[in-house]
């Protein structure tokens, strides 16, 4: 094993064909996102440089809209 | 023109017909304003992922249209008067 990484060496959104990355597809930005929130860096995801981009925005975007958290665990209100 | 996406959160304690008249003043906006309603994409109540306005949970909705640039301010002036209108965002959707 050379190290350890969280998914895999590939870019999930290149195995998947993905065009472009949804803001509205918040059950797959989820696995991008640390339980904190925050965006987890390619390093560890295996993200090519141009999904990682966009992946940046539709993450941003689905936190404007409340689909994911700015800061803190998922739907922990209420 | 461009076309875009308008991502819409209406207040929850919404009926149906409160729901239909938001919708409505939305499109109507748009259409004063020159522009072409295309679809609503209608998500339906949903749990917010932090409160807004007070509210914990909010009723998706997705509109694509299409409009001029110069008219997005605009209608986002006008949304934001509108107590049931929680949140909004206006998505270019070029190509």
């Amino acid at each position: 094993m050379p190290r350890s990484e969280r998914h895999g060496k590939f870019c999930r959104f290149c195995q998947d064909k993905v065009e472009h990355i949804d803001y509205k597809d918040e059950k797959r930005l989820l696995r991008f996102v640390t339980e904190q929130g925050k965006i987890i860096p390619r390093r560890v995801t295996g993200t090519c440089a141009r999904h990682q981009r966009q992946l940046a925005v539709a993450v941003k975007r689905a936190r404007q809209i409340a689909l994911l958290p700015f800061v803190g665990r998922h739907h922990k209100h209420g | 023109m461009r076309n875009y996406e308008g991502a819409f959160i209406f207040r929850p304690s919404l009926d149906d017909a409160g729901l239909e008249e938001e919708m409505g003043s939305v499109e109507e906006l748009i259409k004063a304003d020159g522009g072409e309603i295309k679809e609503w994409d209608k998500w339906g109540k949903r749990r917010l992922s932090y409160e807004i306005k007070g509210e914990s949970d909010g009723y998706y909705a997705f509109l694509t249209f299409e409009v001029d640039p110069a008219a997005i301010a605009r209608l986002v002036d006008a949304y934001r008067l509108r107590e049931n209108i929680l949140r909004n965002m206006n998505i270019v959707m070029d190509q």
